[in-house]
């Protein structure tokens, strides 16, 4: 009740929840010890190696280390163009 | 046969030193031996936290270069007999001083004192790895904000990799931010960094203060920071005690003001 009372007075969200969805995906890709550099080299490595079987455009193909379970996963998510 | 602690914390300003003094305090207020030794050289404060400031003769470097014997260097504190401090040099810098050396000396302190707590110097570099060539085990000092605890998590890898068990201290945490969900809680910084927690500091001016005095709060019943370090300093000893949680009976107005 006093909550949400409270919570009618608030102008912003809370911030805590923000705080540890930033630092989990942080934390998580720095105990990998990968460097951006070495992120970019597999991402364009990866373009090289889809654009081989399927029309893809570089800018849609992103990369990403997330937690899935409390374990680092590399997430590749791109775009995929019919063929025309 | 002692053990020697580091705490640490890789970002500065976190409250390695205010842990340091008062969990020193609390183990000889419990009848321990214990030596607060002065990991930062260069830039020491442990001294002015325990108020000892001018009772410096010789330092760390001096004892590690042979210029004194380590007893002519180690400062009893103002009120326990049980409570002796190595200040740093503050003439000299990081490189004056090897992890061999370091190692050497907390085995050396290790055989007088019950503890041997070694306040860490902020950062990742030559400090820290003379702070923990000798010690035992590590105690990770964090607040619940984002750089921190980023901090926290790299320090946590690195003590791992020195195969160092490390446990962490939760440090100045605002019971109303949690509550109103503007700070992260003892919860969330748990799951971020996967580690044991030994204990969770609130925010208090009374640490302020004691600065000020150079007396540590762990004695002053009046501040709950310093009945954390006392719980704290417990637990290091065995004791069993729960971390409280810490549910708000303030009024709805104060609430409503966010205070």
């Amino acid at each position: 009740m006093l909550e949400m009372l409270a919570n009618i007075f608030r102008t912003k969200p809370p911030s805590a929840k923000t705080a540890k969805e930033r630092l989990v995906k942080v934390v998580i890709q720095e105990r990998l010890k990968v460097s951006e550099s070495q992120m970019n080299n597999l991402k364009d490595d990866l373009y090289q190696v889809i654009s081989k079987y399927f029309d893809i455009s570089e800018d849609s193909l992103e990369l990403e280390i997330q937690d899935k379970n409390g374990h680092p996963a590399l997430t590749v998510n791109t775009e995929v163009n019919p063929p025309s | 046969m002692g053990e020697s602690i580091v705490i640490t914390s890789g970002k500065g300003g976190v409250g390695k030193t205010t842990t340091t003094a008062n969990l020193s305090v609390a183990l000889a207020n419990f009848d321990k031996k214990v030596v607060a030794v002065d990991g930062d050289i260069g830039l020491r404060n442990l001294d002015i936290i325990l108020g000892l400031e001018n009772r410096i003769v010789y330092n760390l470097v001096d004892v590690v270069k042979k210029r004194c014997r380590t007893k002519q260097a180690l400062i009893r504190d103002k009120k326990s007999e049980n409570l002796f401090l190595l200040p740093a040099s503050q003439v000299d810098d990081k490189s004056a001083v090897s992890p061999e050396e370091m190692k050497a000396l907390c085995a050396e302190l290790k055989e007088e004192f019950d503890f041997v707590l070694i306040d860490c110097p902020a950062g990742i570099e030559q400090g820290f790895k003379n702070a923990l060539a000798g010690a035992d085990s590590a105690i990770v000092i964090t607040t619940p904000e984002v750089s921190p605890v980023r901090d926290a998590d790299r320090v946590i890898g690195l003590l791992q990799h020195h195969e160092i068990p490390a446990s962490l201290i939760l440090n100045r945490v605002s019971v109303q931010m949690v509550e109103r969900g503007d700070m992260m809680s003892r919860e969330d910084v748990e799951d971020i960094l996967a580690i044991k927690i030994l204990g969770l500091v609130v925010e208090d001016q009374e640490i302020v203060n004691a600065g000020n005095l150079g007396t540590p709060a762990v004695l002053n019943q009046n501040s709950p920071a310093g009945q954390a370090y006392l719980r704290i300093a417990k637990r290091m000893l065995g004791e069993d005690i729960a971390i409280p949680s810490f549910e708000e009976k303030k009024g709805f107005l104060a609430r409503l003001l966010g205070r």
